[in-house]
């Protein structure tokens, strides 16, 4: 297990983050974690992407078909785009990601709610995916908002929100900040924002901080699920535009020009969000059965 | 758009004047005939006084010499790249810095401004004001550290909650301050900052800066800072915080 090699945020406490890879790393759940009423779904097998999804991430797909961070209300388009599912460095050196998950069982409320739910500690991050979810952060302000029954869900709870998520998606365990905004804010055309072109869409931009390697720069991306009910569930089409921030409602690459993002990252970004989603959808509607109608509570 | 702030001391052997005069006249004048077409606005600001921590301590928990602010600001990101990477600004501006400036304690970020509004950003008294609103040529640029233990969101919030009861509680601040701009620290700060030869520096995630008419206005700062210093949760590190009164040289402006 590589050591920590950075200087960490000194908000990062109680546990901090070596604690939690500590526990990550035993591949079991604390004491304390085992005696939460959703321990079990940690011991639940992994349910496996498609294999014809793992397939298409094995090599690029073509640039000149994917949609770029301006284009993306494309996604409120009916029927499909020309690549929802598959990878590539885009010309200006960004990674581009596109993945497509149907999800039977689940709505957009459950959705809205799980991204409020998960929040409050590691073992809710973990459950969704153990081996590459290791913890997660927020401050005592989003708590506060976040267990304020007052609050709305997703306007109060999700959109503004920084979220710590300590995870492994390909390249060794990082710390990644990231920024939810609001559907206006990642650049959505809000007139064509509404059923059924859109259930929900949770997105925004991370910042990440590579915890074995201090010479790694500091990455970004902008993240995109987006949402639109069908038949008995919901369709999941996330995009990544790696290496872009999104700043006064409009995406900016950082990108130095003669740079790329490496291929292993976006690849391995790919290859996670395939896996993680997959588990998420058979994992999202048993946790919401179960916890989905009380109050959010922590513990 | 993406902003560069370096906030530099004078090198070893140099007075404050031979600091300000290669500052403006030989790296300024570096700086414009290198300037690239993707830069937007460059501006020196050349500390006339400052104050740093409070009186509560009995000596300084940081370095407590700063005599220059510079800021850059650009378009996008690519754009900021594309000007710290080009031959021509490694060579001739980048290699000016230890010329002047104690580089490896500069402190530096990239930043991304956010506008507060102030309620009378031109002066009343006469109308030929009205030309140029939210200037004005006295500037304090004030240096905030997050406090231990705060989270950078609600470092963020806080501050937008301190500077909303402050600004009520301090009437001559606020009829006074002709423009505010907090300038947020960003991650990809990291990514640049062996341009400016900086090494282990302290990190401030908000520089605020605000405006006046002249610098008789000082002291609307100082009650507004007083007040600032008033908010009731922690949330910056005042011991290690600082404000410069300064002034504004110009040096490169093409958005301007």
């Amino acid at each position: 297990m590589p050591t920590i090699k950075v200087k960490l945020d000194h908000a990062y406490k109680d546990p901090t983050v070596e604690e939690k890879i500590a526990v990550w790393e035993t591949g079991d759940l604390s004491d304390v974690e085992k005696a939460r009423p959703y321990a079990k779904y940690f011991y639940k097998d992994l349910n496996p992407p498609e294999p014809e999804v793992l397939a298409a991430f094995e090599g690029q797909c073509d640039p000149d078909k994917i949609i770029w961070p301006e284009m993306i209300s494309d996604l409120l388009d009916p029927g499909y785009l020309d690549v929802e599912i598959g990878w590539c460095i885009m010309p200006n050196g960004a990674g581009f990601i596109a993945n497509m998950t149907t999800m039977p069982g689940v709505t957009a409320r459950m959705v809205e709610w799980w991204f409020t739910w998960f929040t409050l500690n590691d073992q809710r991050y973990k459950i969704w995916y153990k081996p590459s979810h290791i913890g997660h952060y927020i401050s005592p302000e989003r708590r506060r908002i976040i267990l304020d029954p007052k609050s709305r869900i997703p306007e109060d709870t999700i959109w503004g929100a920084t979220h710590h998520a300590v995870e492994d998606v390909g390249v060794g365990p990082e710390l990644i900040d990231i920024h939810f905004k609001s559907p206006a804010e990642m650049g959505f055309d809000m007139d064509r924002f509404h059923q059924p072109n859109v259930a929900t869409v949770i997105g925004g931009y991370g910042d990440e901080l590579v915890l074995h390697d201090p010479d790694a720069p500091r990455g970004c991306a902008f993240m995109v699920h987006f949402i639109r009910d069908v038949e008995g569930g919901i369709e999941w089409r996330t995009r990544f535009w790696m290496g872009y921030r999104l700043q006064n409602g409009k995406a900016d690459c950082t990108i130095p020009p003669g740079e790329a993002v490496p291929e292993e990252a976006v690849k391995g970004l790919a290859v996670h969000n395939a896996h993680e989603y997959a588990n998420f959808k058979v994992m999202l509607p048993a946790v919401y059965a179960e916890f989905g109608d009380r109050p959010i509570f922590e513990d | 758009m993406p902003k560069v702030i370096a906030c530099s001391r004078r090198r070893p052997g140099l007075t404050r004047a031979d600091y300000f005069r290669y500052l403006q006249f030989v790296h300024g004048t570096i700086s414009h005939k290198f300037a690239r077409e993707e830069m937007g606005w460059y501006i020196q600001n050349h500390v006339v006084d400052g104050a740093f921590g409070t009186t509560a301590e009995d000596t300084h928990h940081q370095l407590s010499d700063r005599d220059a602010a510079v800021e850059l600001s650009f378009t996008s990101f690519p754009n900021l790249f594309a000007t710290f990477e080009h031959p021509d600004v490694k060579e001739w501006v980048a290699s000016d810095g230890k010329f002047f400036a104690d580089e490896r304690h500069t402190i530096f970020m990239i930043t991304e401004e956010c506008e507060k509004p102030v309620p009378n950003p031109i002066d009343p008294f006469n109308p030929g004001y009205e030309l140029a609103p939210g200037v004005g040529a006295g500037k304090v640029m004030q240096f905030l550290m997050r406090a231990d233990g705060v989270y950078r969101e609600d470092y963020y919030d806080y501050w937008n909650e301190a500077h909303e009861a402050a600004m009520e509680a301090s009437p001559f601040f606020k009829e006074n301050v002709r423009r505010i701009v907090q300038s947020h620290r960003l991650d990809q700060s990291d990514n640049v900052k062996g341009h400016f030869g900086a090494g282990e520096i302290p990190i401030y995630d908000g520089v605020a800066s605000y405006w006046f008419d002249t610098s008789d206005y000082y002291g609307a700062f100082r009650q507004y800072n007083d007040e600032l210093m008033k908010f009731a949760k922690p949330w910056v590190d005042w011991s290690r915080s600082f404000y410069l009164y300064v002034k504004e040289i110009p040096i490169h402006h093409k958005e301007r």
